[in-house]
């Protein structure tokens, strides 16, 4: 009922293959998805030991709802510790990987160790094997996939893989489902390949069944009323999150350049509006949308780049249909450094998808490069010949193709941002906390993202909390505190159920709570959820101590800090941190320290 | 009135809500795996189109039966297949050209379309309207419409 | 009086046929940010982000804060990035 109440084992070390029944405490406390995988990382490993090595534990998870007729019931985390930061990564994903997982009958697939040759984990409900992928290393995303479905020769696999950019361990490769969703941030697709799996091929037919299933009907559909009438589900339905650019300049947050400027002028060629404009040979980039499992937003894109584009004239194997932008990798391509080809940008979306990277860490990553290079840093003769100025489309996409392919230059991106700044002596240009890059809002113009970011247990992050409403009301540091952290223990709760953040802008926690109560055994109160995400908050905050991390890690950079907004309607401020940071700590029960307090953990269950 | 289902498969956004409403109707459970209707996607997703039994008028599955577990519904205009009667031969799942039946390991019966009685889930289900319940004898109307429109009155933005 | 109104997003929809955006409207002297939602026929029960001139409008002061002569009246959806 709503869980499957068993867990995959898989040691790659010994390629042992074993189910547990799912521990029922545990998903009453932490209901499931990340807040259920946080406590079984913490339960099945050191925090200290190195992301890369065989002792990280890596852990695929659904929720309770997933594979659910509830709205957005898709969902799936990956959850380990993160090479990018070296504290927790709480990845999520879409597309219709996690829903299959489920069907196959797991809540959650706990993965150790590391394989002595290359392989694949292959699922058919109960029938898992470890199966040789030696000719599959070395081979892309996309190549992955078509190889498997032959192989196998079943198409109703889904498939979750890693390119040769998780094989080498580029720090911010991700896992890519579906071919062009993924478990993106924190460098978990190299974590995969630290343990020499190329892929998980999952098919599953048991089916997901819920407690009350006249409630659950009756609830979702009431829920699912509810988001279609709501207006920010209108546009993401319509215009997909690539909408963000057009407000994000008008309000001046739009980080360009390196966050040197605040608002960027080609900002409309590469927004949601340059999605639908018709070029003079009659090509329009967006063609249409898409929906990832169970969601009735559907707020994915589908593009194409322009055939007679430079990027692609040559290379046919480019001319099909594939995920189109988002605002993120739209804000990481275009405005961060400085690109205003919409083909470009796209082109070098694609290549994330097909290689397994992050676009926001690449984007992040190159801009500082970018930056080191207008100062004469970096020169011609590090970078293979390759302009690296802000604007220069080419350099954006040859880049992204090298790094995916760990050639060239591409090994050095491949650092990601704080390790390359680091490299060529300028700490200060790395974009981003924790070793994570930031995603594209500026925080001296939304004041709670900037105490979002400096306190995302996972590294900067945009999606770990939501005071997007008091930010764009009141551009000051004050207040932002308790919004911030209330915040976050909802997401958590919702990242632990199984379903999407977007239906947030239509229901709240009542409108998730009653789908959660009627789909779970127990009475599942507003109260009891939210406090499964304060747990789980606590517990990923505890993860990063012990992994040590410290107070100091919740920082942001100089150029936030210290250095105004040039423009925007927050022109002249900078992010007020350090009045933000000791409100939020004392909301959260932590000491001055940022350390849970004893109280607190009491209060939790957390002792 | 009689009604049929009508795809239209520039509205499918791939959610697969009709497969879970489709199975759970049938099954009890949320299985995508025996739903009788299934989307196919093509080229990373661009297309995507839901298809199932068009309840066809020479209805090779009916005739084909050896035990007449398959029967038409006069008032649906389905043909429903009684798990009771069925022996599972699977000769039915060879007569069909649109391979709309298909065996059932959990019931070892074969499963299609049946227009849940007259009230199809998945139609309800679509959050897109890529799939609706129509007058049958109008399946073609809507487009015909948008056809007059655009060849006759091409002012007129849709 | 002259001002001009500029959108984002699915507001776009609500501007005056033909026109540009930012547009350009008459409107009364004294006029709200939230007259001008009205106005353009925007829901006046949802939420909007507003800014006049490059600044910031708190939702308190939507329905209160006077317009003048040629400013420059953004409204914006509440949207989520990703």
């Amino acid at each position: 009922m709503a869980w499957q109440r068993k867990i995959l084992r898989v040691d790659l070390s010994s390629g042992s293959v074993a189910t547990e029944p799912l521990n029922m405490d545990w998903a009453f406390q932490y209901i499931g998805e990340r807040g259920l995988a946080t406590k079984y990382l913490w339960e099945n490993m050191d925090p200290k030991v190195d992301a890369m090595s065989p002792e990280n534990v890596l852990i695929f998870a659904t929720g309770p709802l997933t594979g659910t007729m509830a709205s957005t019931s898709g969902r799936y985390a990956v959850i380990t510790k993160g090479p990018l930061t070296n504290a927790i990564a709480c990845s999520n994903s879409g597309g219709k990987f996690g829903a299959d997982l489920k069907y196959a009958g797991y809540d959650l697939l706990l993965l150790s160790g590391k394989s002595p040759q290359p392989v694949y984990l292959h699922i058919v409900d109960d029938q898992v094997e470890i199966l040789p992928a030696d000719e599959l290393w070395g081979r892309s995303v996309w190549e992955t996939e078509a190889w498997i479905r032959s192989q196998q020769q079943n198409p109703h696999l889904k498939i979750a893989c890693i390119g040769v950019a998780g094989e080498r361990g580029v720090y911010y490769s991700c896992i890519v489902n579906d071919l062009h969703r993924a478990a993106g941030r924190s460098g978990v697709g190299a974590v995969m390949g630290s343990k020499n799996l190329k892929a998980i091929a999952v098919q599953g037919t048991k089916g997901v069944t819920v407690a009350d299933p006249k409630k659950f009907m009756q609830v979702t559909y009431e829920m699912k009323k509810l988001l279609e009438n709501d207006p920010g589900r209108k546009g993401l339905t319509k215009l997909g999150t690539n909408a963000m650019m057009e407000t994000m300049q008008e309000f001046g947050g739009l980080p360009t350049r390196n966050f040197q400027q605040v608002q960027f002028d080609g900002y409309d060629k590469v927004g949601a509006r340059g999605m639908r404009v018709r070029k003079p040979n009659g090509h329009v980039n967006l063609i249409t949308n898409k929906a990832c499992f169970g969601c009735t937003i559907a707020c994915g894109r589908i593009a194409h780049i322009d055939k007679e584009h430079f990027t692609i004239v040559n290379r046919k194997e480019y001319w099909h249909a594939s995920g189109g932008l988002e605002y993120e990798t739209a804000y990481a391509f275009g405005p961060m450094v400085g690109v205003d080809d919409i083909d470009a940008c796209t082109f070098a979306g694609f290549l994330m998808n097909e290689h397994g990277m992050d676009p926001i860490s690449f984007g992040v990553t190159l801009a500082a490069a970018m930056e080191l290079y207008e100062m004469g840093v970096i020169t011609r003769e590090d970078t293979d010949g390759v302009e690296l100025n802000f604007g220069n489309a080419e350099a954006l996409t040859i880049m992204a193709e090298k790094t995916g392919k760990y050639e060239g230059f591409g090994q050095v991106l491949g650092l990601g941002s704080k390790r390359l700044c680091e490299k060529y002596g300028h700490p200060e240009l790395f974009m981003g906390v924790k070793g994570q890059e930031f995603a594209g809002y500026d925080s001296r113009a939304l004041q709670g993202m900037g105490l979002g970011y400096a306190t995302s247990n996972r590294g900067a992050c945009h999606l770990k909390h939501d005071t997007f409403e008091v930010d764009m009301d009141d551009q000051s540091g004050n207040g932002k505190a308790k919004p911030c952290k209330t915040s976050q223990d909802f997401v958590a709760m919702i990242d632990s159920t199984g379903l999407c953040l977007f239906p947030a802008s239509a229901w709240g926690t009542t409108e998730f709570q009653q789908q959660i109560d009627a789909a779970c055994e127990g009475d599942w109160n507003e109260q009891r959820i939210l406090e499964c995400g304060e747990r789980t908050w606590n517990l990923e905050r505890q993860f990063n101590l012990a992994a040590g991390l410290t107070a100091a890690d919740d920082t942001l950079p100089p150029r936030l800090l210290e250095v105004p907004a040039p423009g925007g309607t927050a022109k002249g401020k900078v992010c007020e941190l350090d009045k933000m940071l000791p409100e939020y700590y004392a909301e959260r029960g932590w000491t001055s320290e940022g350390v849970p307090t004893e109280h607190t953990l009491n209060r939790l269950g957390l002792t | 009135m009689q009604r049929s289902l009508l795809i239209d498969p520039a509205k499918c956004t791939s959610c697969l809500q009709c497969e879970m409403a489709c199975s759970f109707e049938h099954t009890g459970a949320f299985n995508p795996a025996r739903s009788r209707i299934k989307i196919y996607e093509f080229e990373h997703g661009r297309y995507a189109i839901p298809f199932t039994c068009t309840q066809c008028e020479e209805a090779w599955c009916l005739h084909a039966c050896p035990v007449e577990a398959i029967t038409l519904n006069a008032q649906t205009g389905a043909k429903e297949v009684h798990q009771d009667l069925c022996v599972g031969c699977k000769v039915c799942t060879i007569a069909c050209p649109f391979g709309a039946v298909n065996y059932d390991k959990e019931t070892k019966t074969v499963v299609k379309c049946d227009l849940c009685g007259g009230d199809p889930k998945c139609a309800e289900a679509c959050p897109t309207d890529a799939i609706t319940y129509v007058d049958a004898d109008w399946t073609g109307y809507d487009r015909m419409r948008e056809y007059a429109v655009r060849t006759h009155l091409p002012s007129f933005s849709s | 009086m002259k001002i001009r109104v500029k959108t984002t997003g699915l507001l776009d929809e609500y501007l005056p046929p033909n026109s540009d955006n930012p547009a350009e409207i008459e409107v009364q002297t004294d006029v709200t940010p939230m007259d001008v939602v009205r106005r353009l026929g925007m829901p006046p029960g949802d939420k909007y982000l507003i800014a006049v001139n490059g600044d910031v409008v708190p939702q308190s002061e939507h329905a209160a804060f006077r317009l003048t002569e040629n400013d420059t009246l953004s409204i914006m959806p509440p949207l989520k990035g990703g």
